[in-house]
């Protein structure tokens, strides 16, 4: 019986465990999930302004070094749709 | 009180007895010697000489003498039977000794005397109140005892009409009678006695000498009227018009030429005197000119004397044929008697005809017509017609008025001081110094010099203490002191004045003008406050009436809910005010302010209702217009805009309401009735300047329409048929401006649209670039003969070359610019600005030195607004030029000179961004921000300058690490300013390399709880104006 409930305490106290350990990585996993998300972000948009410079400015003395950026940092990603509630 | 009447009192008819002809007359009377005609001739005896002696020595005009002599028998001999004789004589000579009451003590005697005979007494009895009233005119105007006399022969004359009713001499003393009552101004009842004399008289000879001081009373009565508190205006027009009906039928019917001349000169002075009263200028011309036309009619003295010897003449035969009837020929003798007294009162006169050329002077004068007064007056002078001294007095006077009036300093000066020297003090020429020292404060710059004109108010109150001259002249100093700005001193002036507790009327004019003072200088609270006393203080007075307006519309841009009560006690104190139009207007204002907008709604409407000519009436539509707009009822106020549209087709702000209701229309994307609304304006108004604004507004709406098509590439054929329309209407709008308008500052703007739609045509390749230049210089040529539309085309087509070559762009420029051509000052600063792009720095500051000579300033560093403008663009350029070219510190100066002088101008947006790199580089971020934030902010500011400020904004902020704030101005700048293509292009390129920094982790991710220094400024939506 003893035995038993030590047993018990045991896999509950690992339960605990093992739930804390997994609630430190989930945080330092979502802070970089949430970097690289605006890195993506970033990109994107700076994608987005080249292109605009590029469409709108073609004659402007920026236009070429634009296009090179974008040639570099290559096509945009496709932005998922957001998910209708 | 009526100086031109008063003064001619001596041209009244001398209606007295003959008392020549009755003094003669008395010696034969049978009471005056009853002795003599019942003895035989005999030597006289002592007292009979003593008579004889009397009557030599007053032949010999000894009068007091003869007084003396009559007297002297009266003593000797009192049982004398001459005794009644001498005492009748001994009066009538201290009458022409001037010695009136010893004159009337000596009639007395007479009529106290039983032995008198009944004629002498009556004679005596005649000619007491003749005396009396002689007595009177030589006192002066204030002398008490002058209205005693003139009341004891009112009394006198009562008591010989009593006594003798059927006399031949009623007429003369029911005249004589009215004629002291006028001089005591007792108008009515004089009045009433010459309305029955001339009724009673009505086929005497003399009958129209009642009926000319009928006239005169008449014109007095009327003046008294006018000059009251509240007039009866058409009672004293009736009076008017009687007065000058009689004096016309006098003229008419010829019988007395002398007194027909007399009427017809009263005929003048009636109609001057009417036309002072009246108000309304068009109406006032109207019987003035009808007073020049009388006085230009009045005959000269040589035709007066002969005509009054030939009316002497007929007289003289009607006696002698009426010698057959002695009581005829006695009255005609005294008839001519009286002419003859008359004749020699019309020499004694001057001539009327100069008398009447001065009128005519002094009407000009009072029309605003110096060249007119002044060619009248130096004809008099220079012709020598002025013999009187109150004549060249008058001359002299009008003629200095005419060139003060007309601001001709010197020749005012000479005129002035020849006045003050021959008549010093003179009451005529009391408003001569105002005038004067009003001609200093003029707005001419070569003339105003308010020392002088200080001197000149100063003076005024030196020649002409306590009078009216010496307030205004105190008033007019605190009135130039106040427009020079110099508000302490005024201040000081008129305090001064109110401490010596001045008379009311100057007074109240002192706290009024305190009151302005503490409203332009923005004392708000204490020019209310000031303004209340005036209108507490001094109830029933216009300043009292202003002041209330003014205390209201003072409190309604402060605490328009305090101005509400004042305003309605206002419009129901004063419902007859000139001011309650803008009352009503400024408490519809304040409701509106304090949200009572449907009450404010009810009282434009009502203005517009009630006053529809009045100056607010047209704004309070505009103000319903934009309080409907605001409440998003844009149904209804399209529906006020055309109902003023409707209403005030003539109105200066008929362009506004349709512009207000294009915009209402574009805001709702209905660009095709925003184009038909400029195309009504433009096709019911080609000719007015707005026209050019309206071509404008079509020419950018059509130009827009191209653009909703989309790209002409990528479009059906039937959206490039519409793209291709816009194109053309936009440029044919455009060209319209060029054309019609060439001088309009909308060229400018015509142009800049001109040159986007020929690129638009060139980036779809419907034209190439040779065809977009062709086509300005095409352009160009049409305005050969207008240099300055010319040089714009130019400027513009070197706006299209200077991308891509900057250096022809400036050729271009140059060839158009030419130094003895003035240029307006915002295309040379366009010239200017390329010049500085091109690096050519010191011919950017020769351009601007130039435009800076072209619009100089006064002597006093004054000048028109545009001319002030210049100068600000000339500095403006001028330091961008210095800081471009590396001195910074010249630039700065020059900047802060602008800002300065001219804080208010356009400009300053360009300083203040020109001022933020100089701040920037000073490490100053702080200050060059706000700035910055100044410049995107203003609505005033040119999209490319607004549109630099951003990419300034922005690297102010990457240069302090404040990377989103950095990215959010320059890529924001090809959202608002997307055609600020340099700028937008460089904002795209500069943000993109942030945000790939982001990307790359070479800038760390915004910290989010860190709180953003300050968002961007968002500019404002409504597009820039130049």
């Amino acid at each position: 019986m003893l035995k038993q409930s030590a047993l018990l305490l045991l896999a509950t106290a690992l339960c605990l465990g093992g739930a804390a350990c997994e609630e430190k990585k989930t945080q330092a996993e979502l802070m970089a999930a949430k970097k690289k998300e605006f890195q993506v972000k970033q990109k994107q948009v700076a994608i987005k302004a080249y292109k605009d410079l590029v469409d709108k400015y073609p004659d402007s003395e920026f236009a070429p070094k634009a296009k090179a950026k974008l040639q570099q940092l290559g096509p945009p990603t496709a932005t998922p749709a957001t998910k209708k509630k | 009180m009526f100086p031109h009447l008063r003064k001619n009192l001596p041209m009244l008819p001398d209606r007295r007895f003959p008392i020549a002809a009755l003094v003669c007359a008395a010696g034969a009377l049978p009471g005056g010697a009853p002795a003599q005609a019942q003895v035989p001739a005999a030597p006289a005896g002592l007292d009979e000489q003593m008579l004889k002696k009397g009557e030599q020595l007053s032949n010999e005009g000894k009068h007091g003498e003869a007084a003396a002599a009559y007297e002297d028998l009266v003593k000797k001999y009192a049982a004398s039977p001459f005794v009644p004789e001498a005492n009748f004589r001994a009066g009538y000579a201290h009458y022409n000794w001037g010695n009136y009451d010893a004159a009337v003590a000596s009639f007395k005697k007479v009529l106290d005397d039983k032995k008198a005979a009944p004629e002498l007494a009556e004679l005596a009895l005649s000619l007491t109140p003749q005396v009396l009233a002689a007595k009177a005119g030589k006192l002066p105007a204030n002398d008490p005892n002058r209205v005693k006399a003139l009341e004891e022969a009112v009394k006198q004359f009562d008591v010989y009409l009593a006594k003798y009713p059927a006399s031949e001499e009623v007429e003369s003393a029911s005249y004589g009678k009215a004629l002291a009552l006028y001089q005591l101004g007792k108008y009515d009842e004089a009045a009433k006695v010459l309305r029955a004399n001339m009724q009673k008289f009505a086929a005497s000879p003399t009958m129209q000498d009642s009926q000319y001081l009928l006239a005169l009373t008449l014109g007095t009565i009327a003046n008294v009227a006018m000059q009251g508190a509240a007039p009866d205006a058409k009672a004293a027009d009736a009076q008017y018009d009687e007065g000058e009906r009689l004096l016309r039928d006098i003229i008419t019917k010829r019988q007395n030429l002398a007194l027909a001349n007399d009427a017809q000169f009263q005929v003048g002075e009636l109609l001057l005197a009417r036309g002072g009263f009246i108000a309304e200028k068009e109406k006032q011309a109207v019987v003035m000119n009808r007073a020049l036309d009388a006085y230009r009619a009045v005959l000269t003295k040589e035709y007066v004397l002969q005509a009054q010897q030939q009316r002497i003449e007929f007289f003289i035969k009607t006696r002698n044929d009426s010698a057959a009837n002695p009581p005829l020929f006695q009255k005609y003798k005294r008839v001519v008697e009286k002419e003859q007294e008359k004749l020699a009162g019309f020499k004694d006169r001057a001539d009327d005809t100069v008398t009447a050329k001065i009128k005519c002077g002094q009407i000009f004068s009072q029309l605003g017509k110096p060249d007119e007064s002044r060619m009248v007056m130096t004809y008099i002078e220079q012709m020598g017609l002025a013999t009187e001294p109150e004549q060249k007095k008058l001359v002299l006077y009008y003629i200095a008025r005419s060139y003060a009036a007309q601001n001709l300093a010197a020749k005012a000066e000479e005129k002035y001081a020849a006045f003050q020297a021959a008549y010093k003090s003179d009451p005529l020429g009391q408003d001569l110094p105002l005038l004067m020292g009003a001609m200093y404060l003029s707005d001419d710059p070569k003339l105003k010099d308010p020392d002088k004109a200080t001197k000149y108010f100063t003076e005024a109150g030196q020649l002409y203490p306590n009078t009216k001259a010496a307030s205004t002249a105190v008033l007019m100093q605190a009135q130039a002191m106040i427009q020079l700005k110099r508000y302490d001193e005024a201040l000081k002036v008129l305090n001064e004045t109110l401490a010596k507790n001045p008379a009311k009327d100057l007074a109240v004019d002192a706290e009024f003008y305190r009151a302005t003072i503490f409203a332009e200088t923005g004392k708000t609270a204490e020019a209310v406050a000031a303004y209340k006393k005036v209108r507490d203080t001094y109830p029933g007075t216009p300043q009292a009436e202003q002041a209330h307006f003014q205390a209201a519309q003072l409190l309604s841009g402060t605490e328009a809910k305090a101005a509400l009560g004042e305003l309605q006690s206002f419009i129901a104190k004063f419902p007859k005010s000139p001011l309650l139009p803008t009352a009503i207007f400024t408490l519809g204002g304040a409701q509106n302010a304090s949200g009572q907008k449907d009450a404010a709604l009810a009282t434009f409407k009502d203005l517009a209702a009630k006053f529809p000519q009045s100056a607010p009436a047209p704004y309070a539509y505009f103000e319903r217009a934009k309080i409907l707009n605001g409440s998003q009822k844009l149904d209804e106020c399209l529906a006020v805009m055309r109902e003023f549209i409707k209403g005030y087709g003539d109105n200066p702000a008929l362009y506004q309401a349709y512009d207000f209701v294009a915009q209402i229309h574009t805001s709702q994307s209905k660009g095709a009735e925003a184009i038909a609304t400029y195309e009504e304006y433009v096709e019911k108004h080609p000719k007015e300047p707005n026209a050019a604004e309206a071509l404008l507004k079509l020419s950018t709406l059509w130009k827009a329409h191209t653009d909703a098509q989309g790209p002409y590439l990528a479009i059906e054929e039937a959206k490039r048929v519409e793209w291709r329309k816009g194109v053309e209407k936009s440029t044919a709008a455009a060209e319209r401006v060029l054309t019609d308008f060439p001088d309009s500052p909308a060229v400018a703007l015509a142009l800049k649209n001109l040159l986007e739609v020929q690129r638009l045509q060139q980036t779809v390749k419907l034209k190439s670039e040779a065809e977009v230049e062709k086509y300005f210089e095409e352009l160009a040529a049409k305005f050969a003969a207008k240099p300055g539309t010319k040089a714009k085309i130019i400027f513009t087509l070197a706006a299209f070359t200077f991308e891509k070559d900057k250096a022809k762009a400036v050729q271009q420029m140059a060839s158009a610019y030419k130094p003895d051509l003035k240029f307006a000052p915002e295309d040379l600063d366009l010239y200017g600005l390329a010049l500085i792009d091109g690096k050519k720095y010191d011919e950017a500051i020769a351009a601007y030195t130039k435009l800076k000579n072209d619009y100089p300033l006064s002597a006093t560093g004054t000048g028109p607004r545009d001319v002030q403008e210049a100068q600000a663009i000339a500095l403006a350029g001028w330091g961008k030029a210095l800081q471009e070219k590396g001195d910074k510190t010249g630039g700065g100066a020059k900047f802060a000179e602008l800002e300065k002088l001219y804080p208010w101008s356009p400009k300053m947006l360009e300083v203040n961004y020109g001022l933020a790199i100089d701040l920037h580089e000073k490490k100053q971020d702080d200050d060059a921000i706000n700035r910055l934030r100044e410049v995107i902010k203003a609505q005033k500011a040119t999209a490319e300058l607004r549109a630099r400020s951003m990419l300034l904004l922005g690297k102010i902020h990457e240069a302090n690490a404040r990377y989103a704030e950095a990215i959010d101005n320059y890529v924001k700048i090809s959202v608002y300013y997307s055609a600020i293509k340099p700028i937008a292009a460089e904002g795209l390129w500069l943000g993109g390399q942030l945000l790939e920094r982001q990307a790359s982790g070479d800038i760390p991710m915004p910290a989010p709880p860190k709180p953003v220094v300050k968002p961007a400024v968002k500019p404002k939506a409504t597009p820039a104006k130049k």
